[in-house]
């Protein structure tokens, strides 16, 4: 079984998930529930930290995709950063780049929401 | 006379070896006949001769065989292998009672014929009684032995039986008074409706003494571990015996032999009585009402003996009867007073440790309970009732309810007794001592304070929770809680600790057995998906001039969702699909599904790779959930134009071969289903190429490049690229063939999570040419 595990930390507004090992169908669940966590709380400006993500599958990718329109809408985003090499390749083959703001480091994509 | 030397025949006529006894007899019968006075009822007489024939002819007959067979039988009596009880007594379960009916009219017959004290009548007199009581224990013992009894219903049996005998006896002292009649001179009247009335009480008095004897012999052999047949059967010999020795009280001087067979009976009565070995299984209700019915029993045993003993009443008919039955009935009745004595001590001294026992009783019969359950049961609600109720007996509490660990609402599964509000506060004070839910033994708690407020129902004092653990992992916790202001004790600790841990065998056996169905059943929509992906898939590859086509298909165990398509469009146009549906299992085959639907309506329009895509992923948003999306490629080959056209919507890189090298192509487009937006348009790129002789063509999916190793290392791309290189002289199918075989190799012993796909073109226009 891979190991997955995610922290959430808040800088402002910003709510920071540091994602940890492989990103699966199977530990997708966990991400979805700390995502619908902060939705809960109507906390959507989100910033997703990818430095200790090992390896991420479509299931993984899904996530992300079934919460930016909620957080868009309102007023929100989910900013993705600090991905490795491998991992960025995956959403950059899929196109997210285009559609999702990927930064290489936390601080730029926090400085983003606060512009 | 006629009649006499009719019976003289018949009695010849039996067997020889009685030939002699029968002689005798014939000079008693001479001898006594002037004693039979038949004076009023000559005529009835006679036909009572007649049937007196009948009866000694019979019971002299079967008699031999009878005596010889006797020991045999009391051993059979006494076998308590009930299915050899229930066949003997079904083999000769007819020819019974009439044997007890034809001995019992032998016997009347005998009496009013013979009424001389001889000794030698008095025996066979005697013989005749022993006989009758005999068939009645035989008959009695069919009824018994067909049910089976508790000690308690046996004893109350007894009560009745001895207060049954006692108004009988006291009832005949009646009788007699009443009619003033000498027993003494009972076959001198002439009424023989009085004597057949006695001799009726007789009859009574003996089968009241053998149910009796069979309830004793019951009661003796109840739940016995050991074999101590040969106590009773000693004892049985001794009483006989002490009750035939009566025979010898005519003659002065010989009752030491009855005095000294009395002495041993009693001895063995004792130690018999002794041998007790059921009371230990009692409940305490039932040893305090079996101290009661002992009790009563002993006064009523210490009645009937001085009844017995008293020189008028029934000790006067039945020694008129037979001596030795009124001994034998006195002897009993001894036997009465000492077993229910020796009981009534020894239910006293048990009578402290019956709760404790009864305790361990419910605790034994609890764990079986729970253990039985732990093999069978399928429903979870089911298994945490039986727990919290087997719970709440063996804790002696007032309440219980689980919770488990891995159900983050914690909310009270199967709660007894108490409500989810009471429960939770109960929990709170029983967590807050220590860590919360990490209390990895059993903890007692005073829980008063918290529930002060409660009403009376829900007012509970102590509370106890006991881990539910498996494999050192605590899976949840049982909690019993209790009204009484006593606490938990050490006992209730125990009870608790072994309970718990069935419970926690139970519940986590419960949970694989779900786990195993859930697994099951997928198993089977993976069954279901993975034939619908085969059907899906194309059966055959296309032939198409000027390329050569190959493609490789293998399935993950859990369906992927890989697609590949090939058709054959108008112009002489060839396209082809290759997709990967996000998602697994059936709702990726349906996915699929539904993809190879709008691709094929969709390519009866157009030919165009960009405005396929556009329009498939406009119609695909009724279909894909939020977070699903496919990569896709799709290409048409112009084979007049000599050009391909494709465009990617998020898929892996199409590899060429062109020139000994081998180039990405990657021309831009997101994923379908990533955006429904213009976006999604405007971002995917229109390729084209003019094709080249040799050109080669590779597409996959990522189950190709992401195939791993025990390393989880990716098989890569660059991998790939080299076999494509290096083997692109060869045949596509060749390429695709080696392809697979190095993936294989680089995955060995890591099972294959995602489909693998291939698809691979090569342009081979110049050969025809140069055949042409």
């Amino acid at each position: 079984m891979a190991e997955f595990s995610t922290k959430h930390r808040e800088n402002g507004e910003v709510n920071i998930i540091e994602l940890n090992g492989y990103l699966d169908a199977h530990t997708a669940q966990h991400l979805e529930h700390a995502i619908s966590d902060l939705i809960t709380k109507n906390k959507y400006k989100v910033v997703v930290n990818f430095e200790q993500l090992k390896y991420i599958s479509s299931a993984g990718l899904g996530v992300f995709m079934a919460f930016i329109e909620t957080m868009r809408t309102n007023s929100g985003d989910i900013k993705l950063a600090a991905m490795q090499p491998s991992v960025y390749n995956i959403f950059d083959l899929l196109g997210f780049p285009l559609l999702y703001e990927i930064f290489p480091t936390e601080t730029e994509a926090v400085s983003k929401f606060n512009q | 006379m006629d009649e006499l030397s009719h019976e003289e025949e018949c009695f010849s006529f039996s067997h020889a070896n009685i030939q002699s006894f029968i002689q005798n007899k014939l000079v008693f019968v001479f001898c006594d006949f002037r004693f039979i006075r038949v004076r009023a009822f000559p005529f009835i007489l006679s036909i009572f001769f007649q049937s007196h024939l009948i009866a000694v002819h019979t019971t002299f007959f079967f008699l031999p065989q009878k005596v010889n067979n006797l020991k045999q039988k009391i051993a059979e009596l006494l076998n308590f292998n009930r299915k050899k009880e229930m066949e003997i007594s079904t083999k000769i379960a007819q020819p019974k009672i009439q044997l007890f009916i034809a001995a019992a009219i032998g016997l009347f017959l005998f009496r009013m014929i013979f009424s001389a004290q001889s000794l030698f009548l008095s025996l066979i007199n005697d013989i005749l009684v022993l006989l009758i009581f005999y068939f009645s224990i035989l008959n009695l013992n069919r009824l018994l032995s067909q049910k089976h009894f508790s000690a308690i219903t046996l004893v109350k049996s007894l009560l009745f039986l001895t207060l049954v005998s006692i108004l009988l006896y006291k009832f005949l002292d009646g009788f007699q008074s009443l009619l003033g009649i000498d027993q003494i001179e009972f076959l001198t009247t002439n009424a023989v409706f009085v004597s057949l009335v006695t001799y009726s009480f007789d009859l009574l008095i003996i089968i009241i003494l053998s149910y009796l004897f069979l309830v004793f012999r019951l009661l003796f052999f109840l739940k016995q571990r050991k074999n101590v047949k040969t106590y009773f059967v000693a004892l049985l010999v001794f009483l006989a015996l002490a009750s035939f020795a009566t025979l010898l009280d005519k003659f002065n001087g010989w009752e030491f032999v009855k005095m000294a067979f009395t002495a041993n009976a009693v001895i063995l009565m004792a130690i018999n009585s002794l041998k007790i070995s059921w009371i230990a299984f009692l409940t305490k209700k039932e040893k305090k009402q079996l101290l009661l019915f002992s009790f009563g029993l002993i006064i009523l045993f210490g009645i009937s003996i001085s009844l017995i003993n008293s020189e008028n009443g029934i000790s006067k008919v039945l020694n008129n009867f037979s001596p030795s039955l009124n001994y034998f009935n006195l002897l009993l009745n001894i036997y009465g007073v000492i077993y229910f004595s020796f009981l009534f001590v020894i239910t006293l001294f048990h009578l402290p440790t019956a709760e404790a026992f009864d305790r361990k009783a419910t605790e034994v019969t609890s764990l079986q309970i729970l253990s039985r359950l732990i093999n069978q049961v399928l429903d979870f609600k089911e298994l945490g009732d039986t727990i919290t109720d087997l719970a709440i007996k063996v804790c002696n509490a007032d309440a219980a309810w689980i919770i488990l660990t891995d159900d983050e609402t914690k909310t009270p599964l199967a709660p007894k007794n108490i409500g989810f509000i009471t429960a939770d506060k109960i929990q709170s004070v029983m967590f807050s001592h220590k860590n919360k839910l990490a209390l990895s033994e059993i903890s007692f708690a005073n829980v008063a304070v918290c529930n002060e407020n409660e009403t009376k129902n829900e007012h509970f004092c102590y509370a106890a929770s006991a881990p539910l653990k498996s494999h050192q992992k605590i899976n949840g916790y049982l909690f019993v809680a209790k009204k009484a202001e006593v606490p938990f004790d050490d006992e209730d600790k125990n009870a608790m600790e072994t309970f718990s841990d069935y419970a926690s065998i139970a519940i986590e056996n419960a949970k694989l057995l779900k786990a195993s169905i859930e697994k099951e059943r997928l198993e089977r929509e993976l069954d279901v998906a993975r034939e619908m992906q085969g059907k899906i898939l194309p059966q055959s590859i296309p032939k198409v001039k000027h390329l050569e086509i190959s493609s490789v298909f293998v399935p993950a165990f859990e369906v992927g969702g890989d697609y590949y398509d090939f058709f054959e469009l108008p112009n002489n146009k060839f396209g082809f699909i290759i997709a990967d549906v996000s998602g697994k299992g059936i709702s990726a085959a349906f996915i699929m599904a539904e993809l190879r639907g709008i691709i094929e309506s969709l390519v009866l329009t157009y030919d165009n790779p960009k405005e396929i895509l556009v329009k498939t992923n406009a119609i695909i948003e009724r279909t894909l959930e939020k977070k699903n999306f496919i990569t896709a490629v799709f290409g048409v080959f112009d084979l007049t134009a000599e050009k391909l056209f494709l465009s990617r919507a998020g898929h892996s890189s199409i590899l060429c071969v062109r020139n000994n090298e081998v180039i990405e192509i990657l021309p831009g487009g997101v994923g379908l289903g990533l955006t429904y937006s213009e976006k999604f348009e405007i971002f995917l790129e229109e390729y084209s190429l003019q094709l080249k002789e040799n050109d080669i063509f590779v597409l996959y999916t990522d189950g190709v490049t992401e195939a791993k190793n025990g390393n989880m290392d990716d098989f890569g791309i660059t991998a790939l690229k080299k076999i494509i290189s290096d083997f692109q002289n060869e045949s596509v199918d060749t390429i695709a063939k080696k392809i697979m075989t190095q993936v294989s190799v680089f995955s060995q012993g890591t099972p294959q999570h995602d489909d693998i796909t291939l698809l691979l073109f090569k342009w081979k226009n110049n050969l025809e040419k140069q055949h042409g």
